[in-house]
């Protein structure tokens, strides 16, 4: 993904990471999570920012950072990390509003052609998941390495 | 030795490890988010994973 990313930081079983967005506002603290879910080998990733005045984590702060591309870039990127250490896990994610999720999804469409050579993706609409259609409405996503 | 291009465009990202990030290793960052997962896998058809075994296979052409 030839996109600019920010340097990624992460705990010794890279599972959370920290990143520095930088714009327009100044410096956001944000942290990825992949969380152990009551399904084995799966984990749902999780995204918000850290205020500089409290310890509070809000994963629906919306910081109009004017960095959005490079945030989600950097996501995907945490994602090959994890997923090189956990190599047999599914991630699940979806939004914490629906504008949140429509906005993975716009970001999942904009490199959908390299993700795809990476990673199973699936769409989830209900209960119900399907293998991944670009233009599609979805409530959440899953994805799975490939091994080439 | 590897360009700083080449650094930029590998998928796998070089991360720093940063002890001052463990405390945050047992701990639920987004105590809703996992709450919302873990309710909409009550009910979830998951699709079938597909197996390393499988995917090797894919790729050596074998399976076409």
């Amino acid at each position: 993904m030839k996109v600019d990313k920010y340097a990624l930081k992460s705990e010794s079983s890279l599972t959370t990471f920290e990143f520095i967005s930088g714009g327009p506002k100044g410096a956001i603290r944000k942290y990825i999570e992949f969380q152990t879910t009551n399904e084995p080998e799966l984990y749902n990733l999780a995204f918000g920012d850290k205020s500089a005045d409290t310890v509070d984590i809000d994963d629906l702060a919306v910081s109009n950072n004017g960095d959005t591309e490079k945030v989600l870039a950097t996501v995907v990127s945490a994602l090959y990390a994890f997923f090189d250490r956990h190599p047999d896990a599914f991630v699940y994610a979806t939004g914490s509003t629906a504008a949140r999720t429509r906005l993975y999804r716009m970001g999942i469409n904009r490199f959908y052609d390299e993700i795809r050579q990476d990673f199973y993706l699936f769409g989830q609409v209900g209960d119900d998941f399907s293998e991944f259609e670009t233009g599609r409405d979805y409530d959440g996503f899953l994805a799975q390495r490939k091994f080439n | 030795m590897k360009t700083i291009q080449e650094l930029k465009n590998r998928k796998v990202p070089i991360v720093r490890i940063d002890p001052a990030l463990e405390q945050y290793r047992d701990t639920v960052l987004f105590p809703e988010k996992l709450e919302k997962a873990n309710q909409m896998l009550k009910t979830a058809r998951l699709p079938g994973k597909k197996p390393r075994s499988q995917q090797n296979i894919a790729a050596s052409g074998a399976g076409e």
